[in-house]
């Protein structure tokens, strides 16, 4: 499954070299290089500040690194999930999960055959037709990874998951991820959260890189 | 995405007021509905205008020369397409019925198409009366009036308030005769909106020629407290809701792009999760189909509704007609501006967007 330093492997692949980032003077973390494979479920960590969310926005090419290269080889949808949830209020939790399979092509009851089955996954198949407003955070949290796992990512990008849940929320969320990163994807996980970074395989410290 | 799956999410974020729908509805209902019925309104008040115009025989235009008015050439000026009637007019002094032989009464003797100008129904030769001598002499149409010289059938009653109208015939009897050959007035209805120059031109003609150059040509309207002249045309073509359309337009736009602002985050996201550009405005353009539909009927519905308790119910439905275009730009805006808007919408923007909630 790990591909070569080229990025040549069985799946996704990115590659970091001698990446850096800085708001004028200030420098976020410079000299990062990496290489991220399919399969695999990286924490990034560090302080507040120190440039986790930068790193996933350099990830998903919304924005441009200060310094150095980052390849990203067979990957073709990047999906983020947000620290803070967010969805429509009005519309149904399983609503949420059907929209990217019907993005891809899904026939509707294909695609709503589909949400349920994720929904029953992420173990929020109970609250599928309540209004995404009335879920708890951690049932929102759980939902937008769903949505994200429907879009079919080949790099899955989550920012702080762990950050608002109560431990047990947290846990089955890290454990999802988990599951994630072992159907293929590269999972990238900005957290403190000691017990995230224990669930991944790898940890990126940005502390260290500053 | 399928066309199924696009109606499907429209139609719930229709629904479920995800997508703002119950809000745009109304505000563009509002917007919509009373710039129409402005529009409407302004649009029935220059009918009015027009009709209070030719109703107080404003339209009704008279050249005076003493014993020079030829009332063949008079008549005749109704058979041209823009005039409604015409006809000729001398006062013979007054007169006393046995019936009132303390009242003097003003008597003209008329043309034949004189009658025509007055009374709109029933015989148009012989005696004619105004209302109100009738109703002080208590005749009807069809009696028999004794005169002084003997029994004469009542062809007709008209009407002649006292609306700002020339005020001789308001109590006063009309004789049409076709033995005079000069006749000192000539009265025609002209469609309004010439100008002066071609009512003088017109009326002027029918003037018999003299060798007398100072004779005395007057000029002038039955009633004049409306105006010289009225240009329907333009009375409705000035309005000053004329450009109601535009307003409506660019309202329709502005509401258009403040729903899809309001709701770009959840655009963006629809977009990251792996939605075409296409697929989304497909989704936004059938929202707006079913907003479109559902503000057009509560507009429609409540324009007629306001219209048909206005003073112009009477119009109704040309008026509806007017509002519904009103609306029909709003809508159309609102189409249009969401569209585009939707249309700058990216998926890169959900990091900035997500950041700054």
């Amino acid at each position: 499954m790990h591909g070569g330093l080229d990025g040549s492997s069985d799946g996704p692949a990115i590659v970091g070299s001698g990446l850096g980032h800085s708001f004028g003077q200030q420098w976020l973390f410079r000299n990062l290089s990496f290489r991220l494979v399919a399969g695999e479920a990286v924490a990034v960590c560090g302080p507040s500040g120190c440039g986790k969310t930068t790193l996933l926005s350099i990830l998903a090419r919304w924005l441009a690194p200060s310094e150095g290269e980052l390849a990203r080889y067979g990957v073709a949808r990047v999906s983020w999930v947000f620290q803070n949830p967010h969805g429509v209020a009005r519309r149904s939790a399983v609503d949420h999960v059907v929209y990217p399979l019907l993005a891809r092509g899904l026939s509707v009851e294909e695609a709503e055959r589909g949400a349920s089955d994720l929904m029953e996954q992420f173990s929020i198949g109970k609250v599928a037709d309540h209004p995404f407003s009335a879920l708890s955070g951690g049932e929102a949290q759980r939902l937008m990874l769903a949505r994200a796992v429907a879009a079919s990512p080949d790099v899955l990008l989550v920012d702080e998951p762990t950050a608002q849940l109560d431990r047990s929320s947290a846990r089955t969320v890290n454990q999802t991820m988990g599951k994630i990163a072992g159907s293929g994807s590269i999972v990238v996980v900005a957290t403190h959260d000691q017990d995230t970074m224990t669930a991944c395989d790898r940890i990126i410290d940005l502390q260290a890189e500053r | 995405m399928r066309a199924r799956a696009i109606f499907r999410e429209s139609w719930r974020n229709f629904a479920s007021g995800a997508s703002g729908s119950v809000g745009v509805v109304l505000v563009l209902s509002v917007v919509g509905g009373v710039l129409g019925c402005l529009d409407a309104s302004a649009v029935g008040t220059a009918h009015q205008e027009v009709q209070q115009y030719l109703s107080s025989a404003a339209d009704t235009r008279v050249v005076i020369s003493t014993g020079r008015v030829s009332p063949s050439a008079c008549d005749s000026l109704s058979a041209r397409a823009d005039t409604t009637g015409s006809g000729a007019l001398r006062d013979s002094g007054s007169t006393r019925l046995p019936a009132a032989p303390g009242l003097s009464i003003s008597t003209y003797e008329v043309s034949a198409g004189f009658v025509s100008l007055v009374l709109t129904k029933g015989d148009q030769t012989g005696m004619v009366m105004s209302a109100e001598l009738a109703g002080r002499l208590g005749y009807q149409t069809g009696d028999l009036v004794e005169t002084s010289s003997g029994p004469v059938r009542l062809s007709g009653v008209f009407d002649w308030p006292d609306d700002g109208r020339d005020a001789r015939l308001h109590y006063a009897l009309l004789v049409s005769s076709e033995s005079v050959p000069a006749f000192d007035e000539c009265w025609a209805r002209i469609e309004p909106g010439h100008g002066q120059a071609y009512y003088d031109e017109l009326l002027s003609a029918t003037l018999l020629a003299t060798l007398d150059a100072g004779s005395n040509v007057q000029l002038g309207q039955v009633n004049n407290t409306h105006g010289k002249d009225l240009s329907p045309s333009a009375l409705v073509n000035d309005r000053v809701t004329k450009l109601a359309w535009l307003a409506a337009l660019l309202g329709g736009a502005c509401i258009g792009v403040f729903a899809v602002w309001q709701r770009r985050l959840s655009l963006s996201s629809n977009l990251h999760a792996g939605a075409r550009r296409a697929d989304l405005l497909a989704t936004v353009l059938v929202e707006d189909l079913f907003c479109v539909v559902s503000s057009g009927m509560v507009a429609t519905g409540s324009a007629a509704a306001v219209l048909a308790f206005s003073p112009f119910a009477d119009e109704l439905a040309e008026l509806l007609v007017r509002s519904v275009l009103v609306t029909g730009w709003c809508l159309l805006g609102f189409v249009i501006g969401s569209l585009a808007y939707a249309a700058t919408t990216r998926e890169s923007q959900l990091f900035r967007l997500f950041k700054s909630r």
